[in-house]
């Protein structure tokens, strides 16, 4: 990976031992796509059960950074079988404000205080990742339908969301 | 429309402010340099001890490199914070407003001193340096004394460079040569390490007979050069003299070991066996033992016998512990020496003989309570049999005066239609009931009749 920092490089190896050696992150496991690229993870998040629309579900994602980490952000994208969750779009990409950088203010309803800072670690971004799985935030819908699902199940009408999401959960076991 | 998700732009220049701010800014890294002097990458510094967790730049997460600290007391590398600054006006830890210069200081002496003692190993000990110093003196150390560390070819026309123990030579050393070996055309700075290592031609000494020989046949030739040091062929069984290889049918004629070598496979077996028969031993050892103590008693004498068997009978739980008590103390009594079998057969015997006591023993036993137990049954049988047939009998004599009430209370309804037929048609017929039943006049008193008339009566079962 000529040409690339290695700086960064060496910062991106000594996080990924830490979280591979820590236990700080239960059911969550980083590895390389490539061993000769560092910019590039692979991470499985194997939901436990208290997660209510997901629990039980093995989602597999990108982790990308960019060659200026950690002065901007990585980003995130969910492999198939992508979770139906209204922060994600339908290719995968996670939408979620600490994966925002605090310069791009176009949309105006992220507060500053929400957006990446440098000092976040892949270790924050995925504890933010796994909240967000457990409570879905219908705010900034990246996935419109299956915010709208989300909205309506949130008021009682019905049970689509969960259903879709339990669907999701199977595909990712294989059972589907 | 949801924002995208992180667009990839490239960063702001930062050298701008760090220049300004910085008045270490030399230590920042340099990495086309042109200077004579080699310059030094401090983040790619190896560490030698663990370093504390406060003097780690949370932006970088490598020990503080010129660290300046910010209003809100956060502690940053200078060119760290100074590109996130760039992006971010705020503090990256706590999102405070920061505005540069006036809002970062540099940081503490004593943290700046922490830093500058910790130990880091020399950039160029791959090259073959061992120095360890402090992180303020590695500069010094690479600039001035490393004997590996590059610098520029002291001839003006090379731009090439050259490790300063070889740039002492003064002379380019910077053009190529074939090798005196293989002839192949090496640069005339790396011949040396070229002949050292690399050449398959060059003469190597063997570590044991100092002859020279070409690289590629240095590894045969010393694995069977006369003058290495090899063991005895009777290491195996205890010789423990090494020879140089030449030497050794010499050796091997006079070793005190070669009648041993002969008896070896002998002496191996015959050690598997013992092990094995000391391994037997042991067990039996440990059968006998616990044999012994459950059959003291009776092969002792009569009189503890009978008494280990009321023991073991009384008690069946505690029978067992209860001899080996019985067995212990009799042995104390005895001078702690168990009675003498005169022969295995016998000892056997007397096995055989109290196994078979106690075994008339449980029959007797047994006999006893299967007896008491049915007298016991019988005993108990017997009233509930009683008992059922007294009850029997009460609810056939219930059966009996339901049987007759309800015979009675049919016919007092016939005799009741038939007296109102009879009232329609004349009184005739009524003096034929009032015979048995007294007076039929008195619908009211007729109940009250019947159960005097029944309590005076009883009927007849």
């Amino acid at each position: 990976m000529a040409g690339r920092s290695s700086a960064t490089a060496g910062l991106l190896g000594r996080q990924l031992k830490a979280i591979q050696k820590g236990n700080d992150l239960p059911g969550i496991s980083c590895g390389l796509v490539r061993d000769d690229n560092m910019f590039e993870w692979e991470v499985m998040l194997m939901l436990d059960d208290d997660c209510k629309y997901y629990g039980g579900g093995n989602f597999c994602a990108l982790l990308k950074f960019p060659d200026t980490y950690p002065m901007s952000p990585p980003k995130m994208i969910f492999q198939n079988p992508v979770p139906f969750h209204p922060n994600i779009y339908p290719d995968g990409t996670l939408c979620i404000s600490i994966l925002h950088p605090p310069g791009d203010d176009q949309y105006g309803y992220e507060a500053a205080g929400e957006r990446w800072s440098p000092v976040q670690t892949p270790e924050t971004i995925l504890l933010s990742v796994i909240s967000l799985l457990n409570s879905p935030n219908d705010e900034s819908p990246a996935n419109v339908e299956a915010a709208t699902m989300f909205r309506a199940e949130k008021e009682g009408k019905n049970k689509d969301f969960k259903k879709r999401c339990r669907k999701c959960v199977r595909e990712s076991l294989g059972e589907d | 429309m949801p924002p995208p998700n992180t667009p990839e732009e490239g960063l702001p220049e930062v050298d701008g402010p760090s220049r300004i701010n910085s008045p270490g800014s030399s230590n920042s890294p340099n990495l086309d340099s042109t200077t004579s002097t080699p310059t030094l990458n401090f983040q790619a510094l190896e560490y030698v001890d663990p370093v504390d967790q406060e003097l780690i730049c949370p932006i970088c997460r490598d020990p503080l490199l010129d660290p300046y600290t910010t209003v809100c007391e956060h502690t940053f590398c200078l060119e760290c914070i100074c590109k996130a600054h760039a992006i971010s006006h705020d503090c990256p830890t706590d999102r405070t407003p920061i505005h540069f210069p006036t809002d970062i200081t540099k940081a503490a002496k004593i943290v700046r001193n922490q830093l500058d003692s910790l130990r880091v190993r020399c950039p160029y000990s791959t090259e073959g340096c061992n120095e360890i110093c402090s992180r303020s003196q590695v500069e010094d150390h690479v600039t001035k004394l490393c004997i590996f560390a590059p610098v520029d070819c002291p001839d003006d026309a090379c731009t090439k460079k050259v490790c300063r123990r070889d740039a002492a030579r003064n002379e380019c050393l910077h053009f190529t040569m074939p090798c005196e070996h293989c002839e192949r055309p090496v640069e005339c700075l790396s011949m040396q390490r070229h002949i050292d290592h690399d050449c398959p031609k060059s003469h190597q000494p063997c570590q044991h007979c100092s002859l020279k020989f070409p690289r590629s046949a240095l590894e045969d030739h010393e694995s069977e050069c006369d003058d290495a040091m090899i063991p005895c062929d009777h290491a195996g069984v205890g010789c423990s003299v090494s020879v140089k290889q030449r030497e050794l049918p010499v050796h091997l004629r006079s070793c005190p070991y070669t009648l041993l070598e002969k008896l070896g496979s002998l002496v191996t077996e015959q050690r598997d066996k013992i092990t094995q028969l000391e391994k037997r031993d042991r067990e039996m050892e440990r059968r006998l033992k616990s044999l012994e103590f459950h059959t003291m008693h009776p092969s002792c004498s009569e009189y503890p016998r009978s008494r280990a068997i009321a023991s073991s009978t009384t008690a069946d739980g505690m029978g067992e512990e209860a001899a080996l008590d019985e067995a212990l103390r009799s042995n104390a009594s005895t001078g702690g020496v168990p009675p003498p079998f005169e022969s295995m057969d016998q000892y056997l015997l007397a096995l055989y003989e109290s196994a078979e006591s106690k075994m008339d023993n449980l029959q007797k036993s047994l006999n006893d309570l299967e007896g008491r137990q049915t007298v016991m049954l019988l005993n108990e049988t017997m009233p509930i049999k009683e008992q059922l047939a007294e009850m029997r009998s009460n609810i056939g004599a219930q059966g009996m005066h339901v049987r007759w009430l309800m015979n009675l209370r049919i016919q007092e309804r016939a005799r009741n239609a038939a007296a109102s037929a009879m009232s329609g048609m004349g009184g005739g017929m009524s003096g034929l009931g009032s015979d048995s039943h007294g007076d039929p006049e008195d619908g009211r008193g007729f109940g009250r009749r019947l159960s005097d008339s029944l309590r005076e009566n009883p009927p007849r079962l």
